[in-house]
Order: C-alpha cells, then structure tokens, then sequence
C-alpha cells in the first residue's frame, strides 16, 4: 500500500479507535484539575469486620498497605484520607476504581472494621486514565489491570500517530501564509516556556 | 446548503486547532506520564520526609496572605502558596514547588511552627513528573496560565475526538470500516469499566 494511502487510512481508523481513550483522558484531566462532586458519586454501602494480624510496622505507608493485603483488598491508600477521630480511633481509606474503603483500626484487639462503599461508571472512567500505569503497588488485582496497561498504552501510542498526522495535514494543506507559522511557534512556545518558569523559578 | 458548508467548516477548523493545541501539551504529558511510570528507569530520586518545630518570631495579626509571604521569606520557602483554616484552628500553609512540599502549621497557640517538608532531589525528572500531576489555579500567574491550558487542552481532546467522528461521518462511505473502528474505540474503555465495577 502506498504511504499517500496508508496515511489517511490510519489518521480515520486510528482516531476512530481512539475516541472513547481521548473523551476518557480528557474527562479525567477535567476531574483532576476540578474534583466536581458527581464523580465522587458514593453508592450501595456494605461493612464487615474482619480479625486480622495488626502488623507491627511504624512507617504509617507501609502499615496500610500491609493492613490492605491483609485484608485481601486492593488499591491506593491516599495519605489525605487518614485521621483520628474525636475518640482516638484511626480511620483511613483504600481506593480502587469502583469501591472505596474506609477501614477502622481497633483501639485494642485485632478486629478491623470495613466499610465498602460503591462508587459509579464516571468515577471508574475517570480512573482508568492513572490505570495506565497499572497501579504500581497497589496491591495483587486481577488480570485485566495489567491488560489495560497495554491496551492504554497502544491507544496512547495510535493518538499521538493521528494527531501528528492531522498537524501534518494543516501543514501541508492549510497553513498557507508565512505568519501563521509565526503564530503557531508562538503558541507553541508558551507551555514550554511556562514549563522553564515553574521549573526554575518557582 | 450554505448552512451545512459552514458547519463542516467550523467542524474542520476545530478538529485543526483542536490537535495544534494537543500535540504539544499532550506530547508533554506523555512524556512526563512515561517518566511518572518508570520512576525507578528514570532513577527519579525518593521523597525524603523531615520535620520540625521552630520558634516563633511574629505571631500573626493581620491577613494570611501577608504572614504566608513573611513565612517564605523568613523560611526561602518558595512556590504555589495556598492557605487554609482546619478544624482545629489551626492556619496550614503550603508551598508547593516541583519537587518540594512545605507545610507550615501555625497552631491557634502560636507558639511555634511546626514545618513538614517532603522533598526530592531537584532534577529535570523531578520537575516533569511533579508537573504531570499539578493542578489547580492557585499559587500565582504562571500556574495558573499552565492551569488554562491544562483545561484547554482537555477540552481540545475531547473536542478533537467529536469533530472527527463528525468529519468521518461525512466520508463514510470512503471509509467504511468506520463503524467497526468506531465502536471498539467507545466500547473498549466502557469495556474496561465494567469489568471494575464487576469486579468484587
């Protein structure tokens, strides 16, 4: 097949493949930068106790994550759903895509208390977008977390190739006036110049 | 008809301008995203967590925004600066800069302050990986200008995904495995989402 055929071929296929992943990345970078509340969308709620070995470790990371695979749970365990309530008792959280735990530590006794709290499709779709990294020490999860490493990953890969070739296109075809391409290396230039700045800077 | 012309047209320009915004911040993201997964390849320097407590030389009386500056001046604390009240009355001050966290905490005692400091080494890798997850507006004019393209760019994703679904539609016939194409794009990360929430 000829390159001046294959080109346009991948640029209409391999967008169309893509467009559930980019509608995805972009939602997720929305939440990320704004946290609305509908995706924090909190469903069904279950509690267990469960009795299980309190590990005898001091660093507080490694305590929750060892308190998690004990549990049999998988997930993150974010540093800013920890605390103690008015009582003395320690409460952190566990997440993953599509539950969320919020395990009670005993005061004394080794019986910890579960909440599961369900969360929706939105909150799942926004996560699959830190998934590509395939949530590295998170736990043991099944098998399609590593497969949508891959799948991401070759998405990721296919996205970058159709946006290239669509600023091919405007290159050769529309950006006909010299000014323009003044505009363009302008507008190009700020992130990477914003990026110095922080970098430097501050 | 007209009306029909300038609707592509407006679609074909958006789709343009839409991957010109993208290919540059998006291939800065990607680029940090990589290095953000392979910390270790990479050799990303590890946090290093200190703590302490230093006396107090002003209690603060006045505006936060003026002791925030006094505290960074005092401590060369640098970086994004945001402020809050918790519920204990304590004033938590961050500073964020790529690579180093500061929290200063001003108990209502105003004794003394207590400063957290989650540092790493200060690399070119540092700095794009701690890019990738910043956000926010706040902590002055250039985050919050990477903030504005940060959210441009989220909508020129998506915006470049619909327009050339519409561009395609028009051409379908020219492409007709579009559909098959298009489908497995939509389904396979809802796919993946379902297996989530399935999953016990």
């Amino acid at each position: 097949m000829k390159w001046s055929r294959f080109l346009p071929k991948l640029h209409v296929y391999g967008g169309l493949l893509c467009t559930g992943f980019l509608i995805m990345v972009g939602f997720s970078g929305y939440v990320h930068q704004h946290h609305p509340k509908f995706v924090q969308h909190e469903g069904r709620k279950t509690s267990w106790e469960q009795r299980i070995q309190t590990p005898g470790i001091e660093d507080r990371l490694l305590y929750k994550q060892a308190i998690r695979d004990s549990l049999g749970l998988f997930g993150h365990t974010p540093w800013w759903e920890d605390y103690k309530d008015s009582t003395g008792v320690s409460h952190f959280m566990i997440a993953r895509p599509g539950k969320e735990y919020w395990v009670t530590e005993p005061v004394t006794g080794d019986l910890f208390l579960v909440d599961e709290h369900r969360t929706g499709l939105l909150n799942v779709l926004n996560q699959l977008h830190p998934l590509g990294a395939g949530m590295q020490g998170h736990g043991n999860g099944p098998g399609f977390i590593a497969l949508w490493k891959w799948v991401s990953l070759a998405l990721g890969i296919i996205a970058i190739m159709v946006l290239c070739i669509s600023v091919y296109y405007w290159f050769t075809w529309s950006v006909k006036k010299k000014h323009w391409w003044y505009y363009i290396i302008g507008a190009a230039l700020i992130p990477v110049t914003l990026f110095i700045l922080i970098w430097l800077v501050g | 008809m007209a009306g029909r012309i300038d609707f592509h047209t407006i679609v074909r320009k958006t789709h343009l301008v839409s991957s010109m915004v993208l290919l540059l911040f998006l291939l800065m993201y990607v680029f940090s995203g990589v290095i953000l997964i392979n910390r270790v390849k990479f050799q990303v320097p590890e946090q290093v967590v200190e703590q302490k407590m230093v006396a107090i030389t002003e209690p603060m009386d006045g505006a936060p925004d003026v002791y925030a500056n006094k505290l960074a001046r005092e401590l060369d604390l640098k970086g994004r600066t945001v402020y809050r009240k918790d519920g204990d009355e304590n004033w938590i001050f961050n500073y964020n800069f790529p690579g180093t966290r500061v929290t200063v905490t001003l108990r209502p005692e105003q004794d003394s302050l207590q400063i957290y400091t989650v540092h790493q080494e200060r690399t070119f890798f540092t700095t794009v990986q701690q890019m990738h997850v910043l956000r926010g507006f706040r902590g002055g004019w250039p985050y919050t200008v990477w903030a504005i393209f940060y959210d441009t760019s989220c909508l020129a994703l998506v915006l470049f995904a619909v327009t050339g679904i519409l561009l395609w539609f028009r051409i379908r016939q020219k492409y007709p495995y579009g559909w098959i194409f298009l489908m497995l794009g939509i389904s396979v990360p809802l796919l993946f989402s379902y297996l989530y929430l399935l999953w016990r």
